[in-house]
């Protein structure tokens, strides 16, 4: 039977990615990253990482 | 045959207690061998670890020369004759720390002084993950057959700092990179992103999280600073003694870039003076018979141009006073991403050690404000400052 993927791994990777497109968006100068917006961008994610991770340990039986 | 009689005047080997312990049971043990209150212990490891520092480099000392009660050897246990070797190794280490500090003291702003530094965090991070390989693998058990407590912490305090230290070296590189092609580094926090999702689902990919995250921090910060590492490292000064010396922009990558307008002569009207720094220090040294202008943009640290100073980030500062006629107007249009910018009208330095406190105006600004910059004698009063 196939693993279920690993939730921390994967939504780490969904914020890293979208803070990658954020950063080319920057680069590329659509938008203008100040510290104003990318400083609540990057305590969310953290914190939808670790609920996401929290969720599905309980769901696992480890919580 | 009967056991002698326990001497009670005799004192008891120092060891580390298991009972009473807040972290590693130095203090409970220091308590019970000298028969005091460990609070008093506590007191004097907090207070040296605050004013000097000496504390925590004491209790960790002790947490690896004396041993656990129950165990066997400390978790650096040495015959006598080892001891000797080890003083010799440890003077060595420490002759070359001071000079490596005294090296990275005289070129801390440069390139040279960076280089020391990251070298130095390359070293603890082999250094611990050596010491957590040999705690790892090495067989020394207390008398109940495992690992002692103590060197469980050893152990797990070796892997946080190898893994701490590994992680500010990809921060390092992330920071370097975006401060030198953002695109690049952009599309490199892309790609780590997809590798992450994929390797989620393959399974191998918990390893990199942590570097991952580390090098994605970086570049958003350098990002969001506005950091342009283009221009050298290293410190500049630039002492132009005549109008047609002064130059119309100056710029540094990284360092501290300073320019001393005192002995120039300017004609009346506007000049203007562009100047751009990626990390580090500026300095405007103005004459007092000019009439200084500011507008400053700064990612994350500190602006004081004279009477006037601000702090913290995303900084957009603009001071436009007006001179007298025929009174010389300089216009300094400074853009740093993070650190410093200063205008005065004598020599200064910012002292970074005052960095980190609360102070009026933002995180970085508590000692800054303290420092005199001079005065902007030569505009006209009630001008106003916007930030």
């Amino acid at each position: 039977m196939r693993r279920p993927p690993s939730v921390t791994v994967l939504f780490t990777g969904i914020a890293v990615l979208l803070l990658g497109v954020l950063l080319v968006l920057d680069a590329n100068g659509t938008i203008d990253l100040r510290f104003a917006y990318t400083a609540p961008v990057l305590v969310g994610a953290f914190g939808a990482v670790l609920l996401a991770s929290g969720l599905s340990s309980r769901r696992r039986g480890r919580g | 045959m009967s056991t002698p009689e326990p001497d009670p005047n005799r004192r008891q080997r120092l060891v580390r207690t298991r009972r009473g312990r807040l972290i590693g049971g130095v203090c409970s043990g220091l308590g019970a061998h000298f028969g005091v209150d460990p609070i008093l212990f506590r007191i004097a490891f907090v207070g040296l670890a605050i004013f000097s520092g000496i504390g925590i480099a004491l209790y960790l000392a002790l947490l690896l020369l004396v041993a656990e009660e129950g165990a066997a050897h400390a978790p650096i246990y040495l015959s006598r004759s080892s001891w000797r070797s080890v003083l010799g190794a440890l003077a060595i280490v420490v002759a070359a720390g001071i000079v490596l500090s005294a090296i990275g003291h005289g070129a801390h702003r440069g390139a040279w002084g960076f280089g020391v530094g990251l070298g130095s965090l390359a070293l603890v991070g082999v250094l611990a993950a050596l010491l957590w390989q040999w705690l790892r693998t090495s067989a020394v058990t207390g008398t109940d057959g495992r690992a002692s407590a103590d060197r469980r912490l050893l152990r797990c305090a070796a892997f946080v700092t190898a893994v701490l230290a590994w992680m500010a070296l990809l921060a390092a590189a992330g920071a370097w990179l975006a401060g030198i092609d953002l695109q690049l580094a952009a599309w490199a926090v892309v790609v780590l992103g997809v590798l992450l999702v994929l390797g989620a689902y393959a399974g191998w990919a918990r390893w990199l999280v942590l570097p991952g995250v580390a090098f994605a921090l970086a570049v958003a910060t350098i990002a969001a600073a506005h950091v342009d590492l283009h221009g050298g490292t290293g410190e500049r000064t630039y002492r132009p003694h005549a109008f047609g010396e002064v130059r119309g922009g100056y710029e540094l990558g990284a360092g501290r870039l300073e320019i001393d307008l005192r002995n120039v002569a300017f004609p009346a009207g506007t000049t203007r003076l562009h100047l751009r720094l990626g990390v580090g220090e500026a300095v405007v040294l103005v004459p007092k018979n000019v009439c200084v202008a500011t507008s400053a943009s700064i990612g994350g640290g500190y602006v004081g141009a004279l009477e006037n100073r601000s702090g913290g980030l995303d900084i957009n500062w603009s001071e436009r006073p007006v001179p007298p006629l025929g009174t010389p107007r300089l216009l300094v249009d400074g853009s740093v991403g993070l650190g410093a910018l200063l205008v005065a009208d004598h020599p200064v330095e910012h002292d970074w050690r005052g960095w980190g406190g609360w102070g009026e105006g933002g995180w970085f600004a508590s000692h800054s404000h303290r420092m005199a910059l001079g005065t902007n004698e030569a505009c006209l009063p009630a001008t106003g400052v916007s930030r």
